[in-house]
């Protein structure tokens, strides 16, 4: 019987896939220019076209682009480009006002602002860790002061990844000392103090927590992460140098980044596609001011009082 | 506003009371039933041939008829019975029924779309199917499907490959109201919509409304299907049982007490569950991880129903369906440890009624109901973990559970009426009250010690989310009349009175109704309507496929109840000897309808979906021909609808595609079935169907572009072939056109009439074999792009994914 049955089964499930003739033809590309000015780094405009859907090739940049940056009035012309990247000889802070300007032959004017947020007040966080439990727990917390106004944050942690790596563009191993978003099982805030049951909108995508401070308005309250690691990974924790990251953005980046995560959590079957926003006159693209404040994490560890168990393994 | 409504209900009133006055009559009414079973007759002519008056049945069989003192002749005619002539000279009202008898050469109609009373009556867009035509019809798995078969009507449109959704002239899948014995059911879908809840077995008549909506009928925009089920046969008790490719069914209906009180009892499984428990257990076979899954559903219809005397009779109605989904994983974590992963989905509805008919004169009969719908869906997490005592540590339990739960309650009562002052005029008057309890997303949560503090005490122990409730009212008052005004000229108009408080909001709700029709010769006849509809309820839903965590949800103070405008116009031709025609057109404006926003998603949450929607209008247009013929060896239709469905949202904060039309995403220019019955013998029958339509519209995303990063180190790390890392920039919604869908299925009947031994029940077998799709063609169910494949000098292509090749299929049936 089973000899009988399966193999019909097995026929009735398979999924049939075909390729579908379209007559669409590739429409016009877009020039797209992406900036994030931070206060820890020198500003730069990534410039690029768009690629036709069904191609997977790297975006070509725009190499016979211009692009001047205005900062509170002054104009800093690029100092070179790097790939689609373009540079400036600025390093952005806080408060200041922001004016990108683009122009590519053949194209529209392009130009678009923004202005860099306050950078986070907040004070050295506090990190715990429990190896005793089936999981690395973590707890850190540290209090932050919410200025007056609408003020969006972006809550991360990163660790250091240094090591060599397989290059499969080059077919060679790379030497690589970077930083990435490392991944938790687990990675909760809590505003501990004024409790706050929960952050209206609160985005967690990949373990970076967005969120606005629409409904949690005070002068200064306490936050607390919980995370869980992994016992391979986190069995050092020092060892992976381990850093919170904690950005103040501004309502464009806010918007941009919220998009970009309802557009990438949900995938394509669920959702009509995503128009993303953006901020850039004469292109598509983001230019969105950052502020940022990163604090290397010291952990001490915590010993629950009423175990003497080993921890697992 | 007032003074409005008070003017256009006096308007009615007068209208009502025209033509009572009239010379001294008798009324004769009855029941219409069929003499075999007992079943009364929905729909029969009573005629009286020497005046042409006339009356149909209404839903409970019951006719009357006010004619002048006089010699009558009476004729009783309903399709598939012999015609009855009754002669009597009418001196006082009289009580007559009549007991039809089913001819044998009219079982040779295997299938059939019955227009009402064809050209005579002054209901236009309105199609009632018997359902043994239905069951005929060859469809998916072999299992008969009355949604299924009225998607092959002109008008009436599937979503995806079968689907059992339902878009009628250019409506959404949550336009239109299931009635099931005058209940609401609000999930009509099995197995993620590739079949309906109802069980044809248990099903008597079927009637759908596209438009021209009776007074009665109102919370729907875009039409109305009305399924009535058996009483029971009152002479003995017979049934059948059957066996398909998917699921076992069993039908019993007889009296409980000789023509006082009948059963009937139809019970639905699938049992793939059962078939495929040994591929699930041979995917899982190892000592590490045991796997047990499982999806079936099941539903129940049970009538009672008992005849107090020819003028009182009591009906009570019960159905269950429900589907399931469950997971069983047990987990060898290590030596000294174990885990276990349940995980259960239930979701289904719950109807129960109870209706009291009474004929309060032989000119008034009423109607009282009380009934209960329940939609609920359930699901269900639960992990444990056990891990045994060593030398090294204690044993140690830990369980963490979660369930998600939403569901609506509804009570109803209502009261109908049907006047009959005179053949003339027929008036149905009545009122309904429903009291809606919606329960949207309860999640719960619960842990033990051990798990809290493994969790470190992110989520409390017993955790309940949003316990919200949402209580809401709804009330109808409806009248409407069809009236004869000459032989050429017949309307039947109507209105209906809605209003729907929440949330401390009363939305109010005036509804005109009229339909005409002037006779333009013999069998000839052109036919107008006009109706306005309100809808206070929306259903949430991601996809075009049903799902559980599809949530319906009232209006609110924010999001204004839906209401469309529709005319409709049509000829309606009976070519004597050959075949009816029928051509219809319609013209339809939807306000206040809903879209998602971009990139907006439900998937069971509906926590702040008024923000996740924009408002605005819609159109529709279209014309509809029906070729049909229902007599002969030869039978069945061709059914072909052109039309055209934009949607607009441009209201200030509420834009989508740039504040210009699109078309919807159901809109489909040209939609073309054919269906062909073919009576061999009285042993074989054959059926075939074929159709084609054009193809589902989506959005396509042209262009992709970087995202955005914070360092040059994050650029470069891109991967050019991954979805991380870029965006899409999608071009005007639904700008693509799927390839066309076309699709042929096969079906024959092999009828086996057993000689009854002494004392047994007569015997009787069907086989049925049917193919789907025949042909093999690979119709689009879902498009999405990929870049295994490549197309022209394109690194990647557009892929098309098909569900249902060729698909043979067998059912056998008993009948006792």
């Amino acid at each position: 019987m089973k000899k009988i049955l399966f193999p019909i089964i097995v026929a009735l499930m398979i999924s049939c896939e075909k390729v579908v003739e379209f007559d669409i033809q590739d429409s016009d590309r877009y020039v797209v220019v992406n900036s994030l000015p931070c206060t820890d780094s020198l500003v730069f405009a990534n410039i690029t076209y768009s690629r036709f859907f069904l191609d997977n090739q790297s975006f070509p940049p725009v190499t016979n682009a211009k692009a001047t940056l205005e900062v509170n009035g002054t104009d800093y012309p690029s100092t070179g480009r790097d790939g689609a990247n373009f540079n400036f000889a600025y390093r952005a802070l806080a408060g200041d006002s922001l004016t990108l300007r683009v122009t590519v032959p053949g194209c529209d004017a392009i130009f678009c602002g923004t202005r860099i947020p306050s950078l986070p007040d907040m004070q050295a966080p506090l990190a715990e860790i429990d190896t005793l439990q089936p999981f690395n727990t973590a707890e850190i917390t540290f209090t932050l002061n919410d200025p007056s106004g609408r003020n969006y944050y972006y809550i991360y942690i990163t660790e250091r990844d240094s090591g060599t790596r397989w290059n499969r563009w080059k077919e060679k191993w790379d030497t690589i000392d970077t930083v990435v978003t490392p991944y938790f099982n687990c990675l909760n805030m809590e505003i501990t103090r004024p409790e706050v049951n929960s952050i209206e909108g609160m985005m967690n995508y990949f373990n970076k927590l967005l969120f606005c401070d629409s409904l949690i308005e005070q002068s200064q309250y306490e936050v607390k992460l919980s995370l869980m690691m992994l016992k391979d990974t986190a069995e050092h924790p020092l060892l992976k140098q381990y850093c919170l990251v904690v950005e103040s953005l501004s309502p464009e980046a806010h918007r941009y980044t919220k998009e970009v995560i309802a557009a990438q959590g949900m995938g394509s079957y669920f959702t009509e596609p995503t128009r993303i926003f953006s901020n850039v006159n004469g292109a598509l693209g983001i230019f969105a001011g950052i502020a940022k404040r990163k604090y290397p994490l010291t952990f001490t560890y915590k010993q629950p009082e009423t175990s003497t168990k080993r921890p697992f393994k | 506003m007032i003074l409005g409504v008070k003017k256009n209900i006096l308007t009615i009133v007068l209208l009502l009371l025209c033509g009572i006055a009239k010379s001294q009559t008798f009324t004769i009414s009855g029941t219409v039933i069929d003499s075999t079973s007992g079943e009364t007759l929905i729909g029969a002519a009573v005629m009286d041939m020497r005046s042409g008056k006339g009356a149909l049945t209404n839903s409970q069989g019951r006719y009357s008829l006010t004619l002048r003192s006089d010699s009558v002749l009476l004729r009783v005619t309903y399709m598939g019975y012999q015609a009855i002539f009754d002669s009597l000279l009418l001196k006082a009202n009289t009580h007559r029924n009549y007991k039809m008898h089913s001819t044998l050469e009219l079982k040779t109609v295997v299938i059939r779309g019955q227009r009402i009373d064809n050209a005579k009556s002054s209901q236009m867009s309105a199609v009632q199917v018997p359902i043994e035509q239905l069951k005929a019809v060859p469809v998916l798995f072999g299992e008969a499907d009355l949604v299924k078969a009225l998607q092959l009507l002109p008008g009436v449109q599937s979503g995806s490959e079968g689907n059992s959704g339902f878009y009628v002239r250019g409506g959404g899948p949550d336009e239109n109201l299931f009635l099931l014995d005058g209940v609401p059911l609000y999930n009509v879908s099995h197995m993620g919509g590739f079949f309906s809840a109802f069980n044809t077995d248990a099903v008597k008549n079927v009637t759908l409304y596209k438009g021209s909506f009776p007074a009665n009928f109102s919370g729907r925009l875009s039409s109305v299907l009305d399924v009535t089920t058996n009483n029971g046969n009152d002479k003995k008790i017979h049934g059948n049982a059957s066996i398909g490719f998917i699921s076992a069914k069993l039908n019993l209906e007889g009296p409980i007490r000789s023509e006082r009180t009948t059963f009937c009892l139809s019970a639905r499984r699938t049992y793939a569950d059962f078939l495929l428990q040994p591929l699930v257990r041979k995917l899982a076979d190892n000592r590490d991880y045991k796997l047990s899954a499982g999806y079936y559903f099941y539903d129940i219809n049970g009538k009672l129903t008992h005849r107090f005397n020819d003028r009182s009779r009591l009906f009570a109605s019960y159905y269950m369906g429900s589907d399931v989904v469950y997971t069983r994983i047990r987990t060898l974590a290590t030596d000294v440890q174990e885990q276990y992963l349940n995980f259960d989905t239930k979701w289904g509805n719950i109807v129960a009624s109870a209706r009291w008919n009474y004929e309060i004169t032989p000119k008034l009969f009423m109607n009282l109901t009380g009934a209960y719908t329940r939609y609920s869906n359930r699901v269900g997490v639960k992990y444990e973990t056990e891990t045994l005592e060593t030398e090294e540590q204690e044993s140690q339990q830990s369980t963490f559970s979660m369930n998600y739960l939403s569901k609506i309650n509804d009570f109803t009562i209502r009261s109908d009426f049907d006047f009959t002052p005179n053949p003339d005029h027929s008036v149905k008057f009545g009122a309904m009250t429903t009291f809606h309890h919606f329960t949207p997303e309860v999640a719960d949560a619960h842990l033990d010690a051990f798990s809290a503090a493994m969790m470190n005490s992110a989520f409390k122990l017993d955790t309940i989310v949003n316990q919200q409730k949402t209580p809401a009212g709804e009330l109808s008052l409806y009248a409407g009349d069809d009236w004869s005004i000459s032989d050429a000229v017949k309307v039947n108009y109507g209105l209906n009175l809605s209003g729907f408080l929440v949330e401390g909001k009363f939305y109010p709700t005036l509804q005109p109704r009229l339909s005409g029709r002037v006779m333009l010769g013999d069998g000839i006849s052109l036919k107008a309507g006009y109706a306005y509809m309100t809808q206070f309820m929306h259903l949430l839903s991601t996809t075009s496929v049903s799902m559980p965590t599809d949530l319906w949800v009232p209006v609110t103070k924010h999001v204004a109840p839906m209401y469309a405008h529709q005319v409709a116009a049509g000829l309606f031709y009976e070519i004597s000897g050959i075949a009816d025609l029928s051509v219809e057109s319609y013209y339809k404006h939807m306000n206040n309808i809903l879209e998602y926003k971009d990139g907006a998603s439900f998937f069971g949450n509906s926590e702040g979906w008024e923000e996740k929607v924009v408002m605005g209008n819609g159109w529709a247009y279209g014309v509809e021909v029906l070729l049909q013929r229902d007599f002969g060896n030869l039978t069945g239709w061709i059914g072909y609808t052109w039309s055209k469905t934009m949607r607009l949202f441009d209201r200030p904060g509420q834009v989508l595609n740039h504040g210009n039309p699109f078309p919807a995403k159901y809109d489909r220019r040209h939609d073309l079935s054919i269906v062909v019955s073919y009576k061999l013998n009285d042993r074989i029958d054959f059926s075939a169907t074929w159709v084609y339509s054009t193809g589902n519209a989506a959005t396509l995303s042209m262009q992709e572009y970087a995202q955005a990063q914070e360092t040059a180190q994050e650029y470069a790390d891109i991967d050019p072939e991954s979805w991380r890392g870029y965006l899409t920039q999608p071009g005007d919604r639904n700008n693509f056109r799927m390839p066309d869908y076309h699709r042929m299925d096969i079906g024959a009947n092999f009828h086996r009439q057993f000689e009854p031994r002494e004392g047994r029940r007569p015997l009787s077998r069907t086989i049925n074999v049917s193919v789907y799709n025949l042909y093999n063609r690979k119709n689009p169910y879902m498009i999405y792009e990929s870049h295994e494949y490549s197309y022209k000098n394109y690194n990647g292509a557009l892929v098309q994914l098909s569900i249902f090749p060729i698909l043979p299929s067998v059912a056998y049936t008993l009948k006792f």
